[in-house]
Formats: C-alpha cells, sequence, structure tokens
C-alpha cells in the first residue's frame, strides 16, 4: 500500500471518528424501522449520539434516557440511499462549460481524484437528499483510464468533511467493440472506430505493462534495493492496483465489450473487479456471478440498446443478474440533477421482475458492499453513520413523501433547496393583477 | 346490437384475411390487429379521467371501436371480446403533447429563423421501434412536433401509435392543425454555432423575428384579400407562400401554436404578441417557469405541457421545479405532462405520479396530466383522453395502480383494436429468437457454399470475368 | 448512312473507334441462322434478322438475306431484343459558386433546367451497360434535388445519334444530398422546398400568360428553373422520383396525387414491405434488382450487431420482384443501384429462383420500359420498323453469367470484349 494511499485512506477515517462533531443524542420515535441487515421493526426507536447510530430497537424496549425525542408519528425511517456512480458535484449547469468538471482530456489520468471537485453547495444535492439519496459515489467521466472515485455523504461544510471514503478505486472504460453511427456522427466515425478498435486495447496493454514495471522499480527504491527513479503520479496513482490491493471499476455496456473487457481483467490480478454497465450484463450474468462481479447499473431507464432488443430488456436486466447470484446496484442514469430518482430505477426493476426486498437492499447495503463502505453506512446499524431519511411509505413508490433526511446524526435543513424556496415563494403569488384578458 | 349483426361481423371476420400479431421489430410486418365488433373489459378498476371519476369493479363496452358505456355490471352483446380486468387498472390511453418519435430524418430543419413550411407528416417514419416501444408503456397518440432550432418551426402532426400503420394511417385525422415555435437558448444557438451567428441572438430579437413575420403574413393576407376581389392594379396572382400561409392559418386560428419556452420572461412575451395580433397560444410547451406566470398564463387561455422534475442542463431551467405542476394547475392553468423522449414516453404514468408527490396533486387529477389534460390541449378531448361514451375505444389495461411504479401495462387497445398485448410479447420472443437463428444459419450456409465455389466471400461480390474494355 | 461515314472515319482516324475490326460502310446486315426471341414468349428457333438503314426490316424463319446485305453467320448464337434501361443516373459536376446561374433558382437543390443532353454519354458508362446487353436507355442527371430532365438515347458512339428524346422527364430524388449544408438540411425541408418549388412553376405559368395578356402592369420575373419545370409541374411531362426506401415510395406517390403529377417510381427494392399500399395508388416503378449482400456474421456465435430487420431484408430481398408482378403491378427493370450493370444477371437469375417469370423479366427488360419512354412502336421486340437494337448472346441471356457477345446499336454492332486489358497488351506486344 502506497504511503499517499494510506494518508487518504486516514484521512477519510478520521472524520469518521465519533464524538470529533456531533455530540448532541436524539431519539426518533415510532416510526418503523427498516434496517436492511435484520427485519423491519414496528413502533421503533433509533438513538443517534454523536453523529452515529447507538442503538435501535423495539419502542418500548428501549429507554430513550435524556436524548432529545424526535417522534416520526408512524412514519418509515430507512437508510439513506446510495447513488452507486455519479457526477454529481462535477456539474452544474450541462451546457456551461465552466460549470462542468466531470470529463478530463486525454486517456489517461489515473491520478485524477474526484473528491477535490466535488461542489459542496451545488444546487444539484439539495434535491438529492430531499429525495432521501445521501450517499453518491462520485466518478470523473472521460476515456480509457478516468480516474479515481470517492464516495461523498451529501452533507458537509467542505468536500473533505464530506469525503465518506476516497479513492475507491480506479475506473477503466473499456474500448468500445462495436460501431454505433449516429445522426450526429461525421462521415468518417466508423473509419476511425475500427482504427481505435485496433489501437486502444493495445494502449491499454502497453500503459498497465508500463504501470507494472514502474511498481516494480519504486518498491525496488523503496527497498533500497534500486537507483532513485522519477515519480509520476499517473503511475504512482496505478500501483496499488497492479499490486492488487485496489479495486478496478470496469465501464462495459455492450456484449462483446462486456466480454472482451472481462477476459482481459481475468488476467490482470486485480483485487476486486466491480462492472459498471447496462442491460448487456444480463447476457453474461452466469459469467459474472461464477467471477463473483458485482455490477452497478448506470441506467434502468433507458431504450433497448438494439431495435430487437425486448422492449424491456433495460427493466428486466436486473432481475435477471439477481437471479442468476450477482450482486447489483442502481445509479442515476448520468442525470445527477435528478439523483432523487435513483430509488425510480430500482422501482422499475422490481416491476420486471426483481424481488422488492432486494431492491431496498441495491439501493442501501448492497450498494455499500459494492462500494465497499459498508462499515460506514448502508443499514440502521449500530455503529454506523446516523444517515438516514424519513419517508410516509416506501421509497420505491413515487407518491411517497419524504419529510426529514439525516446525515451523520444532523438533520438537513430542506430550506437550503433553491427548487423548494422557489416553489413557496410562488405557491404564494398573491393572484396577478395586471394579466390583461 | 342485435344478433344477427354480430353474428355478420363474426363471419365477416372469418372470410377476413387473418389479423396479423405485432411483431416486436418490423412495423412492416406487423398486420393491423383485427377490430372486434365489440370487446368488454370487466370487472376492473376504471379511471375515467371523465366526470365519472373512477369506478370500482366496473366494466368498458366497446363496439366497432368506439365507448358506447363505462360504468358497473353492464350488458355487452353475446359476440363480444372479453377482457378479464378483475384486479387490475384500466385508463385512457396516454397521451404525449411532446413526441418527436416517428420522423424520419432530422428533426430540425434548422437553417432558417423561420420554417413554417416544413411539414412533420411529409416524414413520418413508421417504422420506427419507439412506436411500439411506446404503445408498450400505455401511449396511444402523440403531438409530433418539429424540433427547437428555430423561432418558427414546422407544423406537427398528431398520431396515434398504430404500429404496422403506413405513414399516412398513423396521422390522426381529426387533430386540428398546429405549428412549432421556439423561444430562448435553443433558436440563439447559444450553445452550438459559436463561429457564425445567426440572427437572432438575443431574447429581444425573436420577439423582433415573430412580430416581423406575423406582419409580412397580414401583409399576405391582404393581398389575396385584394387579388380574390379584385381590386389589385396588377392581374399577376400573388405567389403561393406555403410559409407564410402557415402563418396566416395561426393569425385566423386555424393552426394551433405550440410554442418551447422556458423563461417567464419569453412566456409572458409570447402571450402579449399573440394578443396583440389577435389570436391564443395552444400550449407552452415546457415551459419550466411557467409557475411564476400562471395566473397569466391562464388567464390568456394557453395550456402548460411541461416536464415533471428535469432541469439544470440549461441555464433557462436553473429555476425549474418539480412543484411547477401543482402551481400551474392549482392556478387554473390546463397543465400536462409530456415527454420530449421517446425514452420517457413509454413512462407517463408514473411521471403523473410526480405530482402527486411535489404538490401533492391529487391522483386523480394527477392522471389526467397524461389523459385528458393534453388531449384539451391538443383539442382532440371530443375524441380521446378519457374513458366516455362516444369517444375513440383507446385504452390501456394495467396490472395495478397506473401511478404506482410497480404497475406493469398489460394492454394498449386504439381504435378498439389491440395494438399491445404485454403476453402476446412474451410469447412471440422465443419465435423471434428461433427466426434469427435460422437467418443467421441461412447466412452462414451462404458464406460457405460461395466459399466451396472457389471465392473469397470476404470480398463484395465480383463478376466472374472483368469488366469489359475497349479493343482497339 | 453516308451521314455517318465520315464521322465514323474521323473516328477510325483518332484511333478512337469502339467497333470491332475494320467496318466498311455497309448500310444492310443479315443476321443468319440465329435463334430469335422475337419478345418474351415469341421465340424463332431458328431465323434471319435483316437491318438496313439501323432499323430492322425482316425477320423470320424463311427470310432471305437481301443481295447488298452483308451476312453473319449466327449459327449457335441466340438474338435478343436491345435492352431498355428506364434509370441510368449521369454524374454532375458540383455546381460552384461562381457558376450558380443567374436567372434561375437561388437554391442550388433546384436545378430543373439541365438537360443531361449537355453531358450526355459516358464513354466508360455506357460500354458497361452494353456488355450487359443495353442498347437504349433513359439517362437522367444526378444531384440536387430536382435534378433536371432527362433524356431516352441509344447507347451508342455519337450523342447526336444517339439521343431519341431529349426532355424527356424532370428527375426528382427526395432526398438529402450528403454534406449538406444550408436551406433545407433536413427531409422535411427538402419535401417542403418540393412542394413550394411545383407551385411556384404554376404560379410562374400563370403570371407570364397574365403578363403577356395585358403587358402594361408589373413585369413578373422570368426564373429559368421554375420555366423548365411548367410542364411536369401541369402534370404535361412526366416526373420520376428516385426513392431510397419503401416509405420513400410512398411519399412520392402522396406528393404526385397532391401536385396533380404525372409520376414514375424508381424503386428501392423493399416494396414487398408496403405492397398493398404501393399498389392502392398508380404506380409506375422502375425497379432495381441489387439486392443486399450478405450480413457479416462471423462464422459462430451471435454478437447482436446485425440486426433481425436486415437479416429478414437480406432473405425477402430477392423475392421483391415477384412479389410485384404477384400484386399485378407492373414494373421496368434496371441495372441502378449494381456495382456495374453486368451483375443485373446473377441478381435477376435469384429473382426467377424466387418465383419472378422469366418472361416477365424479359418483358421488365424490353417491352415494359418501351412502352413507359414512349417507344412502343420503335423498340423492345425483333419487329420490322423497329430500331435495330438487338443483343447477341451465346446461349441463354437469363442466366447467371450470360455470354453476351455484343449488341447492335441503330444497324452498328458493338463487341463486346472480355478480358479486355489481355487483348490490348496482345496488340501491343505484336
Amino acid at each position: 500500500m502506497s504511503a499517499r494511499f494510506r494518508s487518504h485512506l486516514l484521512l477519510a477515517l478520521a472524520f469518521a471518528a465519533p464524538g470529533l462533531l456531533r455530540a448532541e443524542r436524539v431519539a426518533y420515535v415510532h416510526a418503523t424501522l427498516h434496517p436492511i441487515d435484520a427485519p423491519p421493526i414496528a413502533n421503533g426507536t433509533l438513538i443517534v449520539d454523536g453523529g452515529v447510530i447507538a442503538a435501535l430497537g423495539a419502542g418500548d424496549a428501549l429507554a430513550t434516557g435524556d436524548a432529545r425525542v424526535v417522534d416520526l408519528a408512524g412514519a418509515h425511517l430507512w437508510p439513506g440511499m446510495i447513488d452507486a456512480a455519479s457526477n454529481l458535484g462535477l456539474v452544474e449547469v450541462s451546457s456551461v462549460r465552466g460549470t462542468v468538471d466531470t470529463t478530463e482530456t486525454g486517456d489517461f489520468h489515473p491520478d485524477l481524484r474526484a473528491e477535490v471537485a466535488f461542489h459542496p453547495d451545488s444546487r444539484r444535492i439539495p434535491p438529492a437528499v430531499g429525495g432521501g439519496v445521501l450517499t453518491a459515489h462520485v466518478v470523473p467521466g472521460g476515456e480509457l483510464f478516468l480516474g479515481r472515485s470517492a464516495a461523498m455523504r451529501l452533507d458537509g461544510w467542505t468536500w473533505e468533511e464530506m469525503t465518506l471514503a476516497a479513492p475507491l478505486g480506479h475506473h477503466l472504460a473499456y474500448p468500445a467493440q462495436v460501431f454505433r453511427r449516429r445522426w450526429w456522427s461525421p462521415p468518417d466515425a466508423e473509419e476511425k472506430f475500427e482504427k481505435d478498435k485496433k489501437e486502444k486495447p493495445r494502449r491499454l496493454e502497453e500503459l498497465v505493462a508500463a504501470a507494472r514495471g514502474y511498481d516494480r522499480a519504486r518498491r525496488a527504491v523503496e527497498a533500497g534495493a534500486g537507483p532513485a527513479i522519477d515519480v509520476d503520479p499517473r503511475f504512482e496513482a496505478l500501483r496499488p492496483l497492479v499490486a492488487g490491493e485496489a479495486t478496478l471499476f470496469l465501464w462495459a455496456s455492450e456484449k462483446t465489450q462486456i466480454e472482451k473487457a472481462l477476459d482481459w481483467v481475468g488476467k490482470q490480478g486485480f483485487l476486486r473487479v466491480v462492472l459498471v454497465s447496462g442491460p448487456d450484463a444480463a447476457l453474461v450474468a452466469e459469467r459474472l456471478a461464477a467471477a463473483r462481479i458485482p455490477v452497478i447499473l448506470e441506467d434502468v431507464l433507458m431504450v433497448p440498446n438494439r431495435d430487437d432488443d425486448p422492449y424491456d430488456a433495460p427493466f428486466s436486466a436486473a432481475a435477471r443478474l439477481h437471479a442468476a447470484g450477482v450482486e447489483i446496484a442502481f445509479a442515476d442514469g448520468g442525470d445527477s440533477s435528478n439523483a432523487r430518482n435513483v430509488p425510480f430505477h430500482a422501482a422499475m426493476a422490481v416491476a420486471f421482475g426483481l424481488p422488492v426486498e432486494a431492491a431496498h437492499r441495491a439501493l442501501t447495503l448492497g450498494a455499500a458492499q459494492i462500494l465497499g463502505i459498508a462499515e460506514r453506512v448502508g443499514s440502521l446499524t449500530v455503529g454506523k453513520e446516523a444517515t438516514f431519511f424519513v419517508a410516509s411509505g416506501d421509497p420505491l413508490d413515487i407518491r411517497t413523501a419524504i419529510v426529514r433526511s439525516v446525515v451523520r446524526g444532523a438533520e438537513v435543513d430542506f430550506s437550503r433547496d433553491a427548487q423548494r424556496r422557489l416553489w413557496e415563494r410562488y405557491r404564494d403569488r398573491p393572484a396577478a393583477t395586471t394579466a390583461r384578458p | 346490437m342485435t344478433r344477427t349483426r354480430c353474428l355478420l361481423a363474426l363471419a365477416a371476420l372469418a372470410t377476413a384475411a387473418p389479423a396479423g400479431a405485432a411483431d416486436a421489430v418490423s412495423a412492416w410486418r406487423s398486420g393491423q390487429p383485427e377490430q372486434p365488433a365489440a370487446v368488454v373489459v370487466r370487472g376492473a378498476t376504471i379511471w375515467t379521467s371523465g366526470p365519472a371519476g373512477v369506478l370500482e369493479s366496473a366494466d368498458l363496452v366497446v363496439r366497432q371501436g368506439k365507448i358506447v358505456a363505462v360504468g358497473q355490471a353492464l350488458r355487452a352483446p353475446a359476440c363480444a371480446v372479453v377482457v378479464d380486468g378483475s384486479g387490475l387498472h384500466l385508463t385512457p390511453g396516454l397521451v404525449d403533447a411532446h413526441s418527436h418519435t416517428a420522423v424520419d430524418g432530422a428533426v430540425n430543419e434548422g437553417t432558417h429563423i423561420s420554417t413554417a413550411e416544413v411539414r412533420i407528416a411529409d416524414v413520418l417514419d413508421p417504422d420506427d421501434v419507439g412506436i411500439y416501444r411506446q404503445l408498450a408503456g400505455g401511449l396511444t397518440a402523440a403531438n409530433v412536433l418539429h424540433g427547437s432550432a428555430n423561432a418558427i418551426g414546422g407544423q406537427n402532426a398528431v398520431i396515434k401509435l398504430r404500429w404496422g400503420a403506413p405513414a399516412a394511417d398513423l396521422l390522426f385525422a381529426a387533430a386540428p392543425p398546429g405549428i412549432k415555435f421556439a423561444l430562448g437558448e435553443n433558436p440563439k444557438q447559444s450553445n452550438w454555432n459559436q463561429e457564425e451567428r445567426r440572427y437572432p441572438q438575443t431574447r429581444m430579437g425573436v420577439e423582433e423575428v415573430l412580430r416581423a413575420r406575423f406582419q409580412a403574413a397580414r401583409d399576405s393576407a391582404r393581398e389575396w384579400a385584394d387579388h380574390r376581389a379584385g381590386k389589385k392594379r396588377s392581374a399577376v396572382p400573388p405567389r403561393h407562400d406555403l410559409e407564410l400561409e402557415a402563418l396566416v392559418e395561426i393569425l385566423e386560428g386555424r393552426r394551433l401554436v405550440h410554442a418551447h419556452s422556458y423563461r417567464a420572461d419569453e412566456i409572458l412575451m409570447l402571450l402579449r404578441v399573440a394578443e396583440e395580433f389577435g389570436f391564443r397560444i395552444a400550449t407552452v410547451q415546457h415551459g419550466l417557469e411557467s409557475y411564476k406566470v400562471a395566473d397569466e398564463i391562464a388567464r390568456h387561455g394557453a395550456g402548460a405541457s411541461i416536464f415533471s422534475d428535469w432541469w439544470a442542463y440549461k441555464y433557462e431551467v436553473i429555476d425549474a421545479i418539480p412543484w411547477a405542476a401543482a402551481i400551474d394547475y392549482r392556478r387554473g392553468v390546463l397543465t400536462s405532462f409530456n415527454s420530449d423522449s421517446e425514452e420517457l414516453a413509454r413512462r407517463l404514468n408514473t411521471e403523473a405520479a410526480k405530482a402527486v408527490r411535489y404538490g401533492g396533486v391529487p391522483e386523480v387529477d394527477a392522471l389526467k396530466l397524461v389523459t385528458i389534460n393534453p388531449a384539451r390541449q391538443l383539442r382532440i378531448d371530443d375524441r380521446v383522453g378519457s374513458l366516455e361514451a362516444g369517444k375513440d375505444a383507446d385504452f390501456v389495461l394495467w396490472s395495478g395502480h397506473p401511478l404506482s411504479t410497480g404497475t406493469v401495462c398489460l394492454q394498449t387497445w386504439i381504435d378498439g383494436r389491440k395494438y399491445f398485448d404485454r403476453e402476446a410479447d412474451l410469447a412471440a420472443r422465443e419465435a423471434l429468437a428461433a427466426e434469427r437463428a435460422a437467418l443467421l444459419a441461412k447466412v452462414r450456409a451462404d458464406a460457405a457454399a460461395e466459399k466451396a465455389k472457389g471465392k473469397d466471400d470476404t470480398k463484395p461480390d465480383e463478376p466472374a470475368a472483368a469488366p469489359p474494355e475497349v479493343t482497339r | 448512312m453516308a451521314s455517318r461515314s465520315p464521322a465514323l472515319a474521323a473516328l477510325i482516324l483518332a484511333g478512337t473507334c469502339p467497333l470491332a475490326a475494320a467496318e466498311a460502310p455497309v448500310a444492310t446486315h443479315a443476321l443468319v441462322g440465329a435463334r430469335i426471341v422475337v419478345a418474351p414468349g415469341r421465340t424463332l428457333p431458328s431465323g434471319t434478322v435483316v437491318l438496313r438503314d439501323g432499323v430492322i426490316v425482316a425477320v423470320g424463319s424463311n427470310v432471305a438475306a437481301p443481295a447488298d446485305a452483308r451476312i453473319w453467320d449466327l449459327a449457335g448464337k441466340t438474338l435478343y431484343p436491345g435492352l431498355i434501361d428506364a434509370w441510368v443516373p449521369r454524374i454532375w459536376p458540383e455546381e460552384k459558386a461562381e457558376d450558380a446561374p443567374q436567372a434561375a433558382h437561388e437554391n442550388t437543390l433546384v436545378r430543373p433546367q439541365r438537360s443531361v443532353v449537355d453531358r450526355l454519354r459516358d464513354e466508360k458508362q455506357w460500354q458497361a451497360l452494353r456488355a450487359a446487353g443495353f442498347t437504349t436507355a433513359l439517362v437522367v442527371p444526378e444531384g440536387s434535388v430536382l435534378r433536371g430532365r432527362g433524356a431516352v438515347a441509344n447507347l451508342g458512339d455519337d450523342p447526336r445519334a444517339a439521343l431519341i428524346v431529349p426532355d424527356a422527364v424532370q428527375a426528382v430524388r427526395l432526398a438529402v444530398p450528403r454534406g449538406r449544408d444550408g436551406y433545407p438540411e433536413s427531409l422535411m425541408g427538402v419535401v417542403a422546398l418540393f412542394r413550394q418549388t411545383m407551385l411556384d412553376a404554376r404560379w410562374h405559368r400563370q403570371a407570364h400568360a397574365a403578363h403577356g395578356a395585358d403587358p402594361a402592369q408589373a413585369r413578373p420575373r422570368f426564373d429559368a428553373a421554375l420555366a423548365a419545370l411548367e410542364p411536369a409541374a401541369h402534370g404535361e411531362t412526366t416526373v420520376v422520383f428516385e426513392c431510397d426506401d419503401a416509405i420513400a415510395v410512398l411519399r412520392a406517390q402522396r406528393l404526385a396525387a397532391e401536385l396533380g403529377l404525372r409520376a414514375w417510381l424508381v424503386g428501392s427494392g423493399e416494396e414487398y414491405r408496403r405492397l398493398a399500399e404501393i399498389a392502392a395508388r398508380p404506380a409506375q416503378l422502375v425497379l432495381p434488382v441489387a439486392f443486399p449482400e450478405r450480413p457479416k456474421v462471423g462464422d459462430e456465435g451471435d454478437d447482436l450487431t446485425v440486426g433481425l430487420d436486415e437479416l429478414r431484408h437480406w432473405e425477402e430481398a430477392p423475392s421483391n420482384p415477384a412479389r410485384l408482378a404477384e400484386a399485378k403491378l407492373t414494373f421496368a427493370l434496371t441495372s441502378f443501384r449494381q456495382k456495374e450493370p453486368r451483375a443485373i444477371w446473377k441478381q435477376l437469375v435469384r429473382a426467377i429462383e424466387r418465383g419472378l417469370e422469366p418472361d416477365v423479366a424479359l418483358a421488365a427488360l424490353t417491352r415494359t420500359p418501351a412502352e413507359l419512354l414512349g417507344l412502343s412502336g420503335r423498340a423492345g421486340a425483333i419487329e420490322p420498323g423497329k430500331m435495330a437494337n438487338l443483343v447477341v448472346v451465346e446461349g441463354d441471356l437469363l442466366v447467371a453469367e450470360p455470354k453476351i457477345e455484343g449488341v447492335w446499336i441503330d444497324g452498328a454492332y458493338y463487341r463486346t470484349e472480355e478480358s479486355g486489358g489481355k487483348a490490348e497488351k496482345k496488340e501491343a506486344g505484336q
């Protein structure tokens, strides 16, 4: 493990230390608790202390003591939902270039850190929080080596505070294998594609080989067994990956692309591989299950990849993966302005075959496990961060109202959401007097 | 209906060519589904989107493609095709007031600032698989629009999603004609084309364009009137100008304006220009700041056809809020949710649910945002949008509550013909897969046969001999 | 033919004469001992055809060769009527901005005033057509939307001699040219432009007539493009729509009906998809038989890249002509869309295997296009009075690789050279 990686990990853990920030003790009572790692608790009590879940149980079995009591009057309390792949915080208004930090130029930036460009006061965050999505896996975009992602708490004063864990892993966009002509494709697009199809895998091999060589040389330096060499931050960042100590998030969405990516990754010896994909992942479900590779479904609410694909292929992919034994998580479909709709991707998967409990789990604990943050979030468990929301019912139903969100024990003030403020202002606009018939 | 008529109708069906089952891949392979003489859906929860509201354990009776009755314990002709609706929900076919599906070629004629002469109806593409996919989401009618590249765009085409029909038969013949306008960043080309700046580059310029074109239309109408009355000095007739003629239709209230717009100020500008020229805007499309000027829109008489929760993709939508529908609705604006997306068009029922979540619109009224309201906006509500006697039998059978995310569309009927049936779609998949496998095998056999004949089959077919040359 | 000889002499002197061997200025030829396919369904097992002055004067099994005739021994050969290709696009140079016509339509896609007569003959193209057995063609300008006027011509050497009917049709293709910049850039824009231009052509005639009747008023503008389009806009001349798919055929039919045009349609091979709808309206079709190439699907497995619809089209396309014939639609066939005209024979054989009657196929290359082009009295069969256009074949014509020895055009023989390169080399080495 590199010194740099170690220091990042320490930084992330430091802010998790209980008692450092939120000293208040609060008891949430008369709620139906949905721990996820245990059956629901009717008329339950959840006690938060110092930003962490201190206790939970049936109401009559748990004393609230000196805690401030919040009566939830029968509402439902769920662990915060997790957007498992997002550019939240990296973009404000998609068409305004100055606000877009999602995608660097070039194809080799394994050292990028998503968390440093995360805008804590992004106007896109409060709607997500108001929708019960309280943690986001923020990923840089681009080509080939995209950089390193971070799990971000969606409330806090600085990106440092909001970084739950970083780096979560390296992201690799595997080269596309099938050309698809779009209406905006220039005339030479296919030719260029065929060229890239040969070049890019070669480049990938070269870069990884170079990274392995670099790691070996640096180890020699560190062991005093070799001459000093210049430190290249990009190859330095890759060292944990090639040393088998880090996770690779592999982005591949088309069947042949996934298969080739899996072929390649099988020879690399990375610690863990997570596939970030779409409906075609279901076409290789058995192989994924056998290789114990989880899948983050980038998008459920999308049109099928091909004209021939069954109309519900993207909707039923989660169910097929789950039935084959593949762990899954859901994401915002590439639109972080509506991260609040992540549960509705899961809901559509339920409509087309995914068991409801599997959906709830995929949105919370399942995602946390895939991302490697399950010790901190994902369920109502003693010792985990008190990150949860309160709703009138099941978050999979659009009609459910979310009335309260808590991140690390701190209640989020919904009035910080500019959208809500506009609603209240214009809802209360007096009847217009200047309108002419 | 008498038993005799029923039997005759059945007999006619028996001798007619076999009706085609829907083919999920090729429209041209899908025959038009048969229209049974009578259909009855029994025992469903019926969301009429009409005065009758929601009826429990109710029936819908259809004859020759028209609804004849909705209610409890209805009588139906003996020959009626019976659909068991027990435990299921029935709604009117959903209507999408902003679609670009089924267009052959570019959706924008993005060159001139006014292209009122172009017509979507000229380029309808019945082979677009989007039609089938949207049927599978309960959509039965759509307002297919020109894009938003120009201040004055092209003429629309309101269609019914009759998968398998040729282009001419997609058209909803009774729908009044309409046209697309666009305000804001898109006609200003603010987000592309930085080198060649096309006029106008400001919202003020957009108003200037509208006034100039409407004035030109007025002048043209006067010229024609003078010519017909023999008042002109010249016997040479005026030229038919298709762009101006479309604009004249707008001024005379014979063509509905659907105006893509976002900012409250530009919406207000358009309403006032229309009022000055003596007509009304039919709908403000997208209108994500409509909630700020809801009273003005309501008093003008325009409708608002908006997104539920999209925002932050352009600067002009920075103030878009998901509560917009609730505000518009409460202030008396005729409001609908549209898709502007072949993806979202499949899910308008759950989009409607967002009006419940954001602002507490009652469920019955929320569903209207995607049924009778868009129908009224398109002036086709005498035919579709609600389940009432006399209207077209366009209806959808759902596995559960139409606003629930757990619900699946089971059947979609248009004109009393079943265009989508999930069971049939699932059952047909094996046959499609087998057909595909058989065709692949044929292709490979063909390739092998050619190889056997000694030719290299990776090269394109060449004639056996070299092309002929000149002899000298 | 005295008038021909000087031109011929000039060509021989220039060293570019395409005629085989030294050609003497003989006016009468007797083609003796051939099997004669007079017309589809009418074959003489053995007979003689007499040509004089470019016209067929006698055909029969008992016809004697005239005294002045050069005798051609065609024992073992078969004669067919010269084939007619009803759609031969002629490449047109791109219009440079400085060459834009000043007194004609400002949109470069509106060029109905062009006449293919100005660039009628493409040596290589016509040789390739002759090698496939074609003797006559409707040649049309390519490029733009309203492309200009096509002409009917025999595929001989001298353009002026070849020309039969100049300005026979108006050629149209409702599609956006590749790389188009400027209005219109969309298909619906192209259709709108077409519609508006047709209305403008009608207005042009009305306006100038009104002005002509009373010149004491404001003079309307004269537009050479609109003037050229007037006959077509009034249904007096035929408009031919080149269609890229079945929907384009239906679109063209609708527009023709809307605008009162007399129209033919050059098809795409997809007509089988919308047969009933096409047959419901007047449908004068010119049909290509360029069936799709075999999709690339690899040796095994299924990478899903080739769609089912594409596979279906590959399977159905060769049946297209037979299906049209079944639906009682008459059509002419064309070599259009083939990589080169000779490839048509392989495709036709496939179409025949799929149910197209051989006689219907032959008619679609002879009698039907002759009628379409207004040449029924003069072409489409080996009969006295018709132009001396014939195909000389060793064996049958309707086979995958017919041995077309040569064609007669206007009474002159053009020998097809196989492996021309070899022959050329041999002569050079002598």
